[in-house]
């Protein structure tokens, strides 16, 4: 079982009234970034997440996102190359680079590489393709957008393994001289995880490719379809999916007391929290989703933090007329919004004691190898922080390994995801167990 | 019909109002969806990114005196998106071929705002086959000083906001927010859209190519425009060889639904006197 640490790295010092009032992170200002406070805060981070490998988290997971204070991490790999340095034991876990707005999949292989090498082979490289909004920062096409996510992933792997020099020549990518001169320490490349908020088409291309799928704060049950959905695809290429296929990453705020708890939790909802990651018009940029994925994701309430549901597009639609903000009334939506996410679990809020039984049961219904915590949002202080973190590692984290050895999960590097051949016209088994749902509260 | 994303075949909703069947005509394999009618000087007409699959009140107005065609470009209307199509220089070139197959070999060509910029790239390319050239409120030049809304940014209600000055027209023409059909197609239209126009937002080889025009021309402005500055269509008539310039006041960026008389007027005077 592997249990990473995740935090967006939130550029704390934004008062919460001018998020509201923008109606989302995305697109506010940058006259509002003070830089001696960013310097700060890149630094602390770096720490925080040296403090997580010396609190025992296997895997410290970072992404990037553009022209949005929610995430500071604007190019992961940089922070990336400093903790392949600073760190010694952690796998470095990228979730993921958005291939598709980079748009320079030579240099992206050049750069892992080297993040490879430096960390001695702790490396996992993820691929995203980049939210609605990274696309219209970028100027990305996303009308090419998996065109372009399929196209730079199979040049990276053909760089990191194909020996050069060589010409490539595709569709949207042209390079004639491939020779990297740095290549990964792992042989022949760094596993990949995926991570995603329930695209089917992701699902079976990671299926396809034998990647470990990480779902993103999902809701349970839609996340059981899902990897019912992987599985199938895998079945078809020939094995069998299990935990090593699987991850989750999920909102978790711990205290010493519930009271605690629940004033760091506060900071999942700030400013609207995921919700308002970006406004609607940059959500969905044209050709970005399919329409069968367009048809899903406005017909489904996703998540507390996960920024597209129906009810928010029609709101988009009909448009706020109001002049005057009521930012009491806003602070009240929001807070029923996180009681909502944690009634679903897809906020984790509490303390030790109580934390514990809820992941334990999202293990027992997901069975997955990797669990990741998206750390706290919104303007926490160190303190807080750290506090969480410990709390975590120290009481919660080894319940969760003795829970995974008790039901039998195996993670990706215990068992090579996609090893376990499954004969022609044999039945799959299964890879999540529905069985808990019901006393969790989903019907 | 392999060229066509089997992805995105869905069927096609059709408008309450003002829908008629289309013609289609089979071009490099794709099947091309265009309405024609009427007995005359045969014009085209390059549609916006929107309001398709009709026979807007407007284009029956053309129809009295001129031998209308209007196709859809893939990914609007019912014509599909075929993987190839990726910028106006396969449009015009498919457009070419089509009128190749429907014997329109010399014509008076129409374009609005989106089809505006398809119908300088379709004139650059082939000007010897036009009798006349109208743009109305057109986009496809590179304006330095203020490139205006980017429409690509804007959320549905806004960019209907801004395509009308007159309000009570635009509530004609809101698509029903219920129809979830409606507005995935929508989107997908968008998609089409972006295709052709994401990046750049312009051809900066237009300006250099139209100076090949010989026909007469002429851009048809809107004053009150919020969502094209008037400064495109300045621009397009400095540019353009042999060109008059109009601007339609009282109007936004939708003259042919919020003026359709007047609009047809114009440009049907403008095409019978570049015949004589």
């Amino acid at each position: 079982m592997q249990i990473g640490y995740f935090t967006e790295r939130p550029y704390r010092w934004l008062p919460e009234e001018l998020v509201l009032k923008n109606r989302a992170f995305f697109a506010i200002s940058n006259e509002h970034f003070d830089r001696e406070k960013a310097a700060d805060d890149y630094n602390y981070y770096l720490d925080e997440y040296c403090y997580a490998e010396d609190l025992g988290f296997d895997a410290l997971a970072l992404n990037e996102h553009h022209g949005n204070p929610i995430c500071m991490g604007s190019v992961m790999n940089v922070e990336a190359s400093i903790l392949a340095r600073i760190t010694s034991k952690a796998k470095i876990v990228l979730v993921g680079n958005p291939l598709p707005v980079i748009k320079h999949p030579l240099r992206m292989a050049e750069e892992l590489a080297e993040i490879d090498l430096i960390s001695r082979g702790r490396l996992v490289t993820g691929w995203v393709r980049g939210a609605g909004s990274e696309q219209f920062f970028n100027n990305a096409n996303p009308a090419y957008n998996r065109e372009l996510f399929n196209e730079a992933h199979d040049f990276i792997v053909q760089a990191w393994t194909k020996p050069g020099p060589w010409r490539y020549e595709g569709k949207h990518f042209h390079y004639r001289h491939v020779n990297p001169w740095a290549l990964p320490y792992q042989k022949p490349y760094p596993p990949m995880w995926i991570p995603g908020t329930l695209s089917p088409e992701t699902v079976e291309w990671c299926a396809a490719h034998r990647y470990p799928y990480i779902g993103l704060g999902t809701p349970l049950p839609a996340t059981c379809e899902l990897w019912d959905f992987y599985a199938d695809e895998a079945a078809k290429h020939g094995y069998q999916a299990g935990p090593e296929n699987f991850g989750y990453m999920v909102a978790t705020a711990v205290g010493e007391t519930e009271e605690k708890a629940q004033q760091a939790a506060a900071g999942f909802v700030y400013g609207g929290g995921q919700n308002a990651f970006s406004a609607a018009e940059f959500m969905m940029p044209p050709g970005y989703n399919s329409k069968a994925a367009i048809r899903n994701l406005a017909k489904t309430q996703t998540s507390v933090w996960l920024g597209i549901s129906g009810q928010k597009l029609k709101e988009q639609k009909q448009g706020v007329a109001d002049e005057e903000i009521d930012y009491t009334a806003i602070r009240g939506k929001l807070q029923t919004a996180l009681e909502r996410g944690q009634k679903n679990m897809q906020v984790i809020v509490g303390t030790p004691m109580t934390v514990i039984p809820k992941i334990k049961a999202i293990m027992s219904v997901l069975r997955v190898g990797v669990f990741i915590i998206l750390h706290l949002q919104g303007p926490h202080g160190d303190d807080e922080r750290r506090t969480s973190m410990r709390l975590f590692a120290e009481e919660v984290i080894p319940e969760l390994k003795d829970h995974a050895r008790a039901i039998g999960i195996t993670d990706p590097f215990e068992r090579q995801p996609g090893s376990v051949t499954l004969g022609a016209g044999t039945k799959r088994a299964p890879v999540a167990d529905r069985g808990p749902l019901s006393g969790l509260g989903f019907h | 019909m392999s060229y066509i994303d089997a992805v995105e075949k869905i069927d096609i909703p059709r408008p309450q109002k003002h829908y008629t069947e289309p013609y289609f005509e089979e071009v490099l394999g794709l099947p091309i969806a265009y309405r024609r009618e009427g007995a005359g000087e045969a014009t085209v007409l390059f549609h916006g990114a929107g309001f398709t699959r009709m026979w807007l009140p407007f284009y029956a107005m053309l129809a009295e005196k001129l031998d209308f065609v209007a196709p859809e470009c893939p990914g609007f209307g019912e014509t599909p998106l075929p993987q190839w199509m990726r910028g106006f220089d396969d449009l015009t070139i498919l457009y070419d071929q089509l009128f190749e197959q429907l014997e329109l070999s010399h014509i008076h060509l129409i374009g609005f705002s989106m089809g505006g910029w398809a119908a300088a790239e379709f004139a650059s390319f082939y000007p010897r086959r036009l009798k006349s050239l109208s743009l109305i409120t057109p986009v496809g030049l590179r304006l330095e000083d203020d490139p205006g809304v980017d429409i690509f940014q804007l959320s549905p209600p806004e960019v209907m906001d801004r395509l009308f000055k007159d309000k009570d027209v635009m509530q004609e023409w809101l698509p029903d927010g219920e129809d979830f059909d409606e507005g995935i197609h929508m989107y997908s239209e968008f998609s089409a859209a972006a295709r052709l126009m994401w990046a750049p937002r312009y051809n900066l080889k237009l300006e250099h190519r139209l100076q090949r025009l010989t026909c007469p021309t002429q851009v048809i402005g809107a004053e009150e425009d919020r969502l094209v500055p008037n400064a495109m269509s300045d621009k397009f008539a400095a540019v353009l060889p042999n060109c008059r310039l109009i601007r339609i006041a009282g109007t936004g960026h939708e003259p042919l639904l919020e003026r359709p008389r007047e609009l047809a007027a114009i440009l049907t005077a403008f095409i019978e006197e570049a015949t004589q």
